[in-house]
């Protein structure tokens, strides 16, 4: 990959970090003879009967590797508009160097879900919260049946309603103010971007997650991707301020 | 030596009729822009240089405010460590006795008054807002439930004011005269010690309390699962915090501070910018006293800044239902450091 912009380098220190404090056995994990948590045991459910999404996640790596970079991995033609197709290939072209990323603004969704940096889920029966360790901005989903607003301020997270059908979160997200990248390659999104995410936990240790981008400035009909986060057992989120000792940004490309 | 409210009324209780011999200011606070918002629970100070005595009372909720029992002579008027708004001084504000002096003051905001509303959004973050009323809502575990979005409020300092150790005293004076940025100025975290002021979102689970607070801090996560702290934790803006419950009151202790973040002022019970150390330990007890209520009193150990330590306390109002923590990204459009000194 030729368009690492500085802050994925910077990204990548903060994870290594990672080891430093966070060995806390998580409450409630089922455990092998071994000792060590029982990935492949059924998903826990909440006091409400629903699937429990909350834990600590990160994209499975061979995903990580594909989505985090191109979103549209595996889907075999982007259906870009002619102009959102130009801005793709001059931030290809140019070394990503507008990347919002590398100047500490919010990844947005969908491309925080393909972060190095892991999430944390918070589920309560009318909220579930995404704590993003990277770059420290939370997202919200309601779970209290209210409906998307019509006129939302416009921000890098949106805004999102959530209910369960089935054993599936289905999130609906849109008031995205246009700016944030879908992933690290930068397909472009626009402030019409609505988001469907489809989030199911099929057993204890991973949860699959389905994105539908619906963007009619952007792509001429809606595309989806699919990707599979790991649970990280025993361990949590650190302090990550993407701003502390910033020091890359007078180097990037062409500034 | 303090001036007390009651001066004058013990004076007259012992039988000496010198209440006369008094005098005082009084006057409104307002926003310098536009037509002049009241500008509420503002501190104002009156000190006599040549005695060195003073009196500090806070304006109420139209910006009033009364400084009374001043024997008469040339005052210095100070209004500092409002949230949003920026110090005023004015000296020889004279005093007599039996007359009351009248002194508004029109407080510049840290926009320099170029928001264009008149300074309605920052006297609306200080004034009290309608607080949903009704018992202390409760979780499915029977404990109290403190989840919900808690407003803007100002820490006081309960007891002995914090003493400065020379070496801290000395940084705080270097501050000053540098004009040294908070980290707050350069879109780092404010620390703890801010969310006093910072409206925020309260989040509860059985095992976990996450607080948000929509401005410079990164979430907050306190530990209910009887965890103790890392033996060697890596030092950061917000600490590592564990909680307890003791009986209704949430006890949470918290260390493992970087030594890069600030006590700051007004926002954490200060009358100055205060440096902290990686010796900082934090006690907080949150209490929630009914539905719209939450009474945090907090205790600040650091050894490596304090000659011992001290308390604040800080009330939070239930935020209106309709109300929600909106996104807000510091670097977002950024233009200041590159102005700021030194830089």
């Amino acid at each position: 990959m030729m368009n690492l912009a500085p802050a994925i380098l910077l990204a990548a220190v903060g994870s290594g970090l990672s080891a430093q404090w966070l060995n806390y056995p998580s409450v409630g994990t089922p455990r092998l003879p071994d000792g060590k948590p029982d990935l492949s045991a059924p998903a826990p459910r909440a006091a409400d009967g629903r699937p429990d999404l909350s834990g600590l996640w990160r994209m499975s790596p061979g995903d990580f590797r594909k989505h985090h970079g191109n979103l549209g991995a595996d889907v075999k033609d982007v259906p870009f508009l002619p102009a959102s197709e130009a801005l793709y290939k001059e931030r290809l072209a140019n070394g990503g160097r507008d990347d919002p990323e590398a100047r500490c603004l919010p990844d947005g969704v969908p491309r925080v879900h393909g972060s190095a940096h892991p999430t944390k889920i918070v589920q309560l029966p009318n909220i579930l919260l995404f704590l993003h360790e990277n770059p420290g901005v939370y997202r919200q989903i309601f779970l209290d049946g209210r409906e998307l607003p019509k006129d939302p301020n416009p921000t890098w997270m949106g805004y999102s309603v959530g209910h369960w059908e089935g054993d599936a979160l289905v999130v609906a997200a849109t008031g995205f103010n246009g700016q944030a990248w879908l992933d690290t390659n930068g397909h472009p999104t626009s402030d019409a971007l609505r988001l469907a995410e489809r989030f199911r936990r099929v057993d204890f240790g991973h949860l699959e997650i389905q994105i539908t981008v619906d963007d009619p400035k952007t792509y001429s009909r809606p595309w989806t991707a699919t990707g599979r986060h790991d649970l990280i057992a025993d361990s949590d989120l650190i302090e990550y301020v993407c701003l502390e000792n910033e020091s890359s940004l007078s180097h990037i490309l062409s500034r | 030596m303090t001036f007390v409210k009651g001066t004058c009324l013990l004076w007259l209780a012992t039988g000496a009729a010198i209440c006369a011999d008094t005098g005082s200011i009084s006057g409104k606070i307002l926003t310098a822009a536009g037509a002049g918002a009241p500008v509420p629970k503002a501190p104002v100070q009156a000190k006599n240089p040549t005695t060195q005595a003073s009196q500090m009372v806070r304006t109420a909720a139209d910006g009033s405010y009364e400084l009374s029992g001043l024997p008469p002579g040339a005052y210095e008027i100070s209004v500092e460590n409002v949230p949003f708004f920026i110090s005023f001084h004015q000296t020889g504000v004279r005093v007599a006795a039996g007359a009351t002096t009248r002194l508004d003051i029109h407080l510049n905001d840290i926009t320099l008054n170029t928001l264009g509303d008149g300074g309605v959004e920052f006297a609306y973050f200080l004034a009290d807002k309608p607080t949903p009323s009704g018992p202390t809502p409760r979780a499915s575990d029977g404990k109290p439930d403190l989840s919900g979005i808690w407003q803007s409020s100002i820490a006081d300092t309960l007891g002995a004011p914090p003493e400065l150790l020379p070496s801290a005293e000395a940084m705080a004076k270097r501050w000053q005269a540098s004009n040294e940025p908070p980290p707050t100025t350069l879109c780092l975290p404010g620390g703890i010690s801010t969310q006093s002021f910072s409206e925020y979102q309260l989040v509860q689970t059985p095992n976990l309390v996450v607080i948000v607070d929509g401005g410079f801090n990164p979430p907050r996560l306190i530990y209910l699962d009887a965890r103790e702290h890392p033996k060697d934790y890596n030092p950061s803006w917000m600490g590592h915090s564990i909680g307890h419950w003791d009986g209704d009151m949430l006890v949470v202790d918290t260390v493992g501070f970087n030594d890069r973040g600030r006590l700051g002022t007004a926002l954490g019970g200060l009358s100055q910018d205060a440096p902290r150390t990686e010796k900082l330990h934090v006690t907080e007890r949150f209490r929630r006293s009914d539905l719209g209520h939450l009474e945090v009193e907090t205790t600040y150990d650091d050894p490596g800044t304090f000659k011992k330590p001290f308390k604040t306390r800080y009330v939070k109002a239930l935020a209106p239902r309709d109300e929600e923590i909106l996104e807000y990204v510091c670097a977002e459009n950024e233009r200041d450091v590159r102005h700021l000194p030194g830089r």
